[in-house]
């Protein structure tokens, strides 16, 4: 039967097969840039690789931040600060990845779409932390209502 | 928090353990320390009700109102 649980793992699975990805992209990114982008010239090919290797920690971190998000999920662990700091952490990555992108796309205006995209997936998790700690509040002023 | 809970007195008074009182107000023992040692954060009527029940006593035995130093 699917349940929250049920789709928390299917989360932690999908992220995990992310993980698998962007290790592959590490890779593979130099090769792949250069027969689909074969019209760019080197130095700017060079730029758009340096962007992608800036990013890949970010992507990293979030995707360690999902994981461990989703197992706390799982283990009934929702609403505490531990959540809040990973909701932070996943915000910060995105506005990393936002600035990278925006910065190369003065190079690459291309990038400025995902600067874009970032910037506002950043917007949308910073009101998710937020919704998220006022809840850890409401809860410990609950639990602690005698 | 200015509002003291002053249950140890009145639990000395009424010859009462702090078990015996959980168990007659129908919360737990940890419940009772959360409110003995001034972490509760609020305290229901219902509860209030059951203590005063409890302890024969009036809210004003166990509610205390300290002003907090600036």
């Amino acid at each position: 039967m699917y349940t929250s649980v049920t789709s928390a793992k299917l989360t932690r699975v999908l992220t995990a097969g992310f993980c698998v990805l962007l290790l592959a992209l590490m890779i593979l990114f130099p090769r792949l840039l250069a027969f689909y982008f074969a019209y760019l010239d080197v130095a700017l090919r060079h730029k758009v690789m340096f962007a992608f290797y800036l990013c890949c920690p970010a992507a990293g971190t979030a995707l360690v931040s999902i994981l461990l998000l989703m197992t706390n999920i799982i283990h009934d662990r929702v609403f505490t600060a531990k959540t809040v700091f990973f909701m932070r952490l996943l915000s910060w990555c995105c506005a990393w990845v936002a600035a990278v992108c925006l910065g190369f796309g003065f190079f690459w205006a291309p990038l400025l779409v995902f600067a874009l995209g970032a910037a506002f997936m950043t917007l949308i998790l910073r009101v998710l932390k937020s919704v998220l700690a006022r809840a850890v509040a409401i809860k410990e002023e609950n639990e602690l209502t005698i | 928090m200015a509002i003291v809970v002053n249950l140890d007195v009145m639990l000395a008074k009424r010859k009462l353990s702090s078990g015996e009182l959980a168990a007659k107000v129908g919360i737990t023992q940890a419940n009772l320390s959360i409110l003995k040692t001034g972490k509760a954060k609020a305290v229901r009527f219902s509860t209030l009700d059951a203590i005063c029940k409890a302890l024969d006593c009036q809210p004003g035995d166990i509610l205390e109102y300290q002003k907090e130093e600036l």
